[in-house]
């Protein structure tokens, strides 16, 4: 048995070796140091959403030849991340004295393990959506243009609905849906993720619609578009049976703004495909948007949203404003002044759901205290050994 | 050395420092009439500031230099401001538009495409309308996306725009006689009175005053519109802002109350128009004291930044680091043991001027030392001149120093090139109004690149000290590498932390600690690559010539970051697309990679 053990250890000692050594830490930097580079410079092709899935959010970076075919050709920032975490924590337990010499490096190598898996999470966790509001307006819901969803809706009375929402990133052809709040299930016929929609004089003989607002649309699939502006239109075919008999065939694509209806036992239901939201137990309005220019010139000085907070559950009614620099937390959201449209008729605050915003904060100040601490003692040691002159 | 030599050398050094700073002084201003011309504080995109400044800066944004050739000799940027708008006619003739090197626009203009660079409006004139349809087809386009052409001829229209809008802001020319009629404002005014109560009995005077009236609120109207200047203060309770001049005129009429300073401008122009100066020199100085009086703070501030102006005190010190520099070099060749000391001795006072300059900015415009591009080149500067000089007190070869004044010239000149592409000291976009993160995080960034660019410098100089001369003995060696790595773990830190100051002020703005920015990134490469280079030291992967040649390349990590990342265009920090600097950023990366070269060569022996 010891023997045995003896034998796993002896395997394991250069695997350990390897992964602790210096050379992968200079490998995995200068790897990552390449990896940073190229987004950067690839960020001129694409926006950086998509930049930052292409090379960060993923465990390689693939070529991809024809859409079809994936080749990895470089680590991705999960791997190199991954790794660089295991090296320092070998590193740690085997290489390393803790020693008070040492310290700033084991401060400064804590607080970077704490940041590597802080970014982890924030990726997995933070949400990011835009909430839009003209002078006037209250929603209570942000919209996330970056991802679509399809919604059902029901609406029992004029101040009431009742919405059962699938993300898009759920649909793909020949996938069948059934959900308890939906008396009907839907089979995906075709999904494209994007697609433009062409309006013909008459009906389409091509296409396998034949309800709603679709029968007259030709659609054409498109590659997805990767830049920050321009807007992917997710359109799928859909087929909803109930007790097993087909109700008909429908279209549906955030390219197309206008609920459908599906009349059903006696009540509609409002087939959409649209940007993603996420709804919060109270209401934001905006009451004015603002604008300043310095004197003289078309250069934004500052811009200002004062909107009311409505929060029926806590019964909280209160105004307050939104500006550069100064957004507005509330129960775990965080809104900033973004952007305007329309001529500034219309306000654009940023939507943030970040639980792991304190993470980056502490590492970062561990580490750089823990630098500070090392180049310290490096600097007197080496004053020690050769006193000035 | 005795005490009483090094306040020799000091004063040596004070005295070549003094002649270099006050030589622009020594070019004659035209008079003193010009000069308080010069000073009077107007308003121009969004920042008050003396005329002298509008009239650089804009001269300095259409033609690339801060005077012009005139058929007398050598005009000021302000005499052709006021040509521009007194005798257009005249200025128009003027070779200003700079079009370098760019035959497709030149052939698109119908213009020669050899020998001259600067064209005069008169020779665009006749393509006006032609600039302006290109210009705005190509603006349908998201920039990455506009070639070459489309982007000079937005250049250019952009130009043409404020040429024409400076032209417009004294009044136009001999078209209308805006500024005349202003002086007459009173004598007009009761026919319009009395047409409001009793339109029938006007007489045939005061029917054309009241025409001559109904022209100057339409050509108020217009020069408010399209005037780049705005040279009358405020004067509450009738007008909480500067103005234009067709700004303050309809304000006139709104509130019955004429700006004096209104009619003071219009008094000097008319004089101005005689073309003779013991005319028009009384009405400014009678401007300028009513102003000193009135505002006196603003009316200082712009003198101050007038003097700034003509002292050029960034150029000046750019020329005595290379002297420092030069000294360095000769007293190393053996050519005199006391140039040494009057290299620290001018390096040091140049520091001194820097510092003041620099400080004189930050009391300019209320703001930290860097705010953009330009004034980041001229802070790096003064950092790795810093550090030149606090290592050379251990030190006390020279090299650090060397390395520090090749360091604070070479991006003084940076910094006097961005200068050409016009203002340098605009106003905030929204974004970035916050002196708190420009103070903090801005400022440890660009510590981050001193120290680099001062730790690649002296790598450079190492490099070539070992291939040229046999002065790199081992001690020298080692004190050098010692320096090179002492000075990346203060990058490191600086790097670090700015980069991360950086993430905070992003979460506190925009709720994303960390976005990929092109610039966020190219923090992240210097970090990340001086990460590298100690880990490699550390694990023994590189010795010394490794760490030196690896320290070079982080010179390249820093242009990239600094520079590189602005010309792709995208993200919030570009400041705008470079061309020019394209060429100069690539040329600098090839000689980084030729040293590199020669660095992998064997030493001298």
């Amino acid at each position: 048995m010891a023997h045995n053990q003896f034998k796993i250890a002896d395997k394991l000692a250069p695997l350990l070796r390897g992964l602790s050594s210096l050379k992968l830490t200079v490998a995995l930097l200068t790897a990552l140091l390449i990896l940073v580079f190229v987004c950067t410079l690839d960020q001129v092709n694409m926006g950086i959403f998509y930049a930052k899935k292409k090379y960060f959010e993923t465990l390689f970076v693939n070529w991809h030849p024809t859409p079809k075919i994936r080749i990895p050709v470089f680590p991705g920032g999960v791997l190199i991340g991954t790794l660089l975490t295991l090296n320092l924590l070998v590193a740690h337990f085997t290489r390393f004295k803790w020693t008070l010499k040492k310290s700033g490096i084991w401060l400064t190598h804590i607080g970077l393990l704490i940041l590597i898996i802080g970014s982890g999470l924030s990726s997995a966790l933070s949400e990011e959506s835009q909430l839009p509001l003209n002078e006037g307006q209250s929603r209570n819901y942000s919209i996330n243009y970056e991802e679509s969803e399809l919604a059902v809706i029901v609406q029992p009375s004029e101040t009431q609905q009742i919405v059962t929402a699938i993300p898009a990133s759920m649909l793909h052809k020949g996938r069948k849906i059934t959900h308890e709040s939906l008396p009907f299930s839907i089979e995906v016929t075709d999904f494209f993720p994007n697609a433009e929609l062409q309006i013909l004089p008459d009906r389409n003989p091509l296409s396998p619609v034949n309800r709603g607002a679709g029968p007259r649309l030709n659609v054409m699939p498109l590659p997805l578009f990767t830049r920050d502006n321009l807007r992917n239109f997710t359109t799928a075919y859909l087929e909803l049976f109930q007790n097993g008999q087909s109700l008909g065939v429908w279209l549906v694509s955030s390219g197309l703004e206008t609920p459908q209806p599906v009349f059903l036992n006696g009540a509609y239901y409002w087939l959409i495909m649209r940007p993603k939201r996420t709804y919060t137990p109270y209401s934001l309005t905006l009451l004015a948007f603002s604008q300043e220019r310095y004197t003289g010139t078309d250069t934004p000085k500052s811009y200002a949203s004062r909107v009311r907070i409505n929060d029926p559950k806590s019964h909280e009614t209160r105004e307050t404003v939104i500006s550069m620099n100064n957004p507005l937390r509330y129960k775990g959201s965080t809104y900033y002044q973004a952007s305007f449209a329309n001529e500034g008729k219309t306000s654009v605050l940023q939507v943030v759901q970040n639980p792991s915003w304190p993470i980056p904060y502490i590492a970062c100040t561990m580490i750089a205290v823990g630098l500070l601490l090392h180049f310290a003692i490096l600097l007197s040691q080496s004053l020690k050994r050769r006193p000035t002159p | 050395m005795t005490r009483r030599t090094r306040l020799v050398y000091l004063f040596l050094g004070l005295a070549i420092a003094a002649g270099f700073i006050l030589w622009p002084l020594h070019t004659p201003l035209k008079s003193p009439a010009w000069k308080t011309l010069g000073e009077l504080p107007v308003k121009e995109a969004g920042r008050i500031k003396p005329l002298d400044s509008v009239a650089r800066n804009t001269l300095l944004s259409l033609s690339g230099r801060q005077t012009l050739p005139g058929p007398n000799g050598t005009l000021s940027a302000l005499e052709w401001l006021m040509a521009a708008n007194i005798t257009p006619e005249e200025a128009d003739t003027w070779p200003v538009f700079l079009i370098r090197n760019n035959p497709p626009l030149l052939s698109f203009l119908s213009l020669e495409t050899t020998g001259k660079s600067r064209f005069s409006f008169r020779e665009l004139a006749p393509k006006l309308t032609a600039i302006e349809e290109q210009a705005k087809l190509a603006q349908t386009l998201e920039s990455y996306q506009r070639s070459p052409f489309q982007r000079s001829v937005i250049t250019l229209h952009q130009q043409l725009t404020r040429y024409l809008q400076l032209k417009n802001s004294f009044g136009l020319g001999d078209n209308f006689p805006f500024t005349q009629t202003i002086l007459r404002y009173d004598k007009l005014m009761p026919a319009a009175e009395k047409a409001l109560t009793n339109s029938a009995e006007l007489t045939q005077t005061e029917a054309e005053n009241l025409r001559q009236l109904f022209v100057l609120l339409q050509v108020s109207e217009y020069l408010h519109q399209t005037a780049l200047i705005l040279p009358i203060p405020p004067n509450p309770p009738f007008a909480k802002e500067w103005e234009t001049m067709g700004g303050a005129m309809i304000n006139a009429f709104r509130t019955h109350r004429m700006n004096p300073a209104l009619f003071a401008w219009s008094d000097f122009i008319e004089k101005y128009q005689s073309g003779n100066e013991t005319v028009w020199s009384p009405a400014i100085s009678a401007y300028q004291e009513w102003l000193s009086s009135r505002y006196p703070a603003i009316a200082r501030k712009a003198a101050l930044e007038a003097v700034f102006n003509r002292l050029e005190p960034f150029y000046s010190a750019m020329l005595l680091y290379v002297l420092a520099a030069v000294l360095i070099v000769i007293g190393w060749a053996g050519a005199g043991r006391f140039l040494l000391p009057l290299a620290y001795s001018v390096g040091g006072v140049t520091f001194l001027i820097h510092t003041a300059s620099l400080g004189f900015r930050i009391w300019l415009l209320g703001r930290p030392p860097v705010t953009n591009l330009y004034s980041s080149a001229i802070f790096v500067g003064w950092i790795a001149v810093l550090l030149g000089l606090l290592l050379e007190k251990r030190l006390k070869n020279g090299i650090i120093l060397l390395a520090g004044c090749i360091t604070g010239s070479i991006t003084l000149l940076i910094a006097h090139h961005l200068a050409t592409m016009g203002e340098t000291m605009e106003v905030m976009q929204a974004v970035l109004d916050s002196n708190f993160w420009l103070s903090t995080h801005v400022i440890t960034i660009t510590i981050g690149y001193a120290g680099a660019i001062v730790a690649g410098t002296t790598a450079i100089l190492y490099i070539l000290l070992g291939i040229f001369t046999r002065k790199l003995t081992p001690e020298l060696k080692k004190s050098l590498t010692g320096l090179i790595f002492g000075t990346l773990c203060f990058t490191l830190f600086f790097a670090f932390v700015g980069t991360v100051l950086g993430g905070i002020w992003a979460d506190q703005s925009w709720g994303r600690f960390w976005g990929w920015d092109p610039k966020e990134n190219g923090a992240l490469m210097i970090v990340l690559w001086v990460a590298i280079v100690l880990h490699a030291r550390l694990g023994g992967l590189i010795r010394k010539k490794g760490l030196v040649l690896m320290t070079v390349f982080g010179n390249m990590v820093v242009a990239f970051s600094w520079f590189g990342v602005n010309m792709l265009g995208v993200g919030l920090h570009s400041y705008g697309f470079m061309e020019r600097g394209v060429f100069w950023l690539s040329t600098f990366m090839i000689s980084q990679v030729v040293i590199l070269l020669i660095g992998i060569l064997p030493h001298r022996k």
